[in-house]
């Protein structure tokens, strides 16, 4: 069996999850999701919803999206999987991204498509379209040396009692062009090929993997923050949701409308103008605006 | 009584809704914020025209009238329905 810890979880797996970090062997706590492949064909489900790549049931779902694997997640915390047709030993992006989503959102977290960064114990969120550079922005506030990565392209919102949701580091590397991946190496960080992909995976300095980080603020890429009104934010957060889609099929999604439209009316909301996402230099004074605005 | 599941968002001396069923926006002033904070609970016609004679300067004749249009208007967009 095979530990991690990701997004403030241990999840346990008869195969290893290389996108997600090892957990320490001192760790002996019960395991919050398990992992196994299924011994013989997966057993008919009540279905609920039909959606794209997958199957909504009324105790989690059946996820389908590509032919290396299919996932049946059984609320809490079990996920039995069968290898497809295009199997390759490994689970593939789909399991690290949508289904680790889908089993967070049913725990109660809310899936943000953004990447986050830990700056003096508080989170910053950078939130904005593909391709708008937050991959590289947190990258570069990460080589900094100001900042911990908390998460890349998948960041989880968790609600508390009071005060501002928080955040625990999710998988632990960042997809970048090869150019910043010279320059990141360059600081200190490990780079790793990604087979199949023309982006290479680096390892900045991370956060502590079982420390909630409150969140301080939004970074919006691609859309100017200032004019977006506060009785709008929970909504301009709701499109920012990870496979918004399923979001709102999977039971709970009143509550994390809530948990965003407070969010979005108790924290700072900034821009900063979208940019070559390749530029090395110019993601340098990008990086250096956003720690003005964290300061 | 409440017909709706609501965000409430306060803008200055209004208060902004979004109704999470209807996905609509709606502004309501000063007077009618209260009403809606009070329907909270289910609250009778009395006791609304009770809580805004208590903090506004209104004859309890007007605001009886006030208090049945806004009650009208919140049932006809949904917000408000009588209580069962």
């Amino acid at each position: 069996m095979h530990r991690h810890i990701a997004f403030g979880l241990r999840w346990d797996s008869d195969i290893a999850l290389d996108q997600f970090a090892k957990a320490s062997l001192a760790d002996t706590l019960p395991p919050d999701i398990t992992i196994r492949r299924a011994a013989g064909p997966l057993p008919d489900r009540e279905m609920v919803h039909r959606k794209d790549g997958g199957t909504l049931c009324a105790d989690g779902f059946r996820m389908h999206g590509d032919d290396e694997a299919i996932y049946d997640f059984r609320a809490p915390g079990t996920i039995e999987w069968r290898p497809g047709p295009a199997w390759q030993g490994r689970f593939p992006p789909l399991f690290f991204g949508t289904v680790a989503a889908l089993v967070l959102a049913w725990r109660g977290g809310v899936p943000i498509h953004g990447s986050s960064v830990e700056i003096d114990g508080r989170a910053w969120l950078i939130c904005g379209p593909s391709g708008a550079g937050k991959s590289t922005l947190a990258a570069t506030l990460a080589a900094s040396g100001k900042a911990r990565l908390i998460a890349d392209d998948l960041s989880i919102l968790q609600g508390s009692a009071s005060g501002p949701p928080t955040l625990y580091p999710g998988r632990p590397a960042i997809r970048l062009f090869p150019a910043l991946a010279e320059h990141m190496r360059a600081s200190g960080a490990e780079v790793r090929e990604d087979p199949g992909n023309d982006k290479l995976l680096v390892r900045p300095a991370r956060a502590d993997p079982l420390t909630p980080v409150p969140l301080a603020a939004f970074i919006i890429l691609g859309t100017d923050a200032a004019g977006i009104p506060l009785w709008r934010r929970g909504a301009f957060l709701d499109s920012q949701l990870f496979r918004p889609m399923w979001m709102r099929a999977i039971p709970g999604w009143r509550d994390r409308f809530r948990m965003l439209h407070h969010a979005g009316t108790i924290l700072p909301m900034h821009s900063l103008r979208p940019a070559d996402i390749r530029n090395a230099a110019d993601f340098h004074a990008r990086a250096s605006q956003a720690l003005a605005l964290s300061n | 009584m409440r017909g709706a599941e609501c965000v409430e968002t306060e803008v200055e001396d209004a208060l902004v809704l979004l109704d999470l069923d209807g996905g609509m926006y709606f502004t309501l002033n000063g007077p009618a914020a209260d009403v809606w904070r009070a329907l909270e609970a289910p609250a009778s016609e009395d006791a609304l025209i009770e809580t805004l004679t208590a903090k506004y300067d209104v004859e309890p004749a007007k605001c009886a009238q006030s208090v049945a249009r806004l009650l009208e208007d919140l049932t006809q967009k949904g917000l408000a329905k009588p209580a069962a």
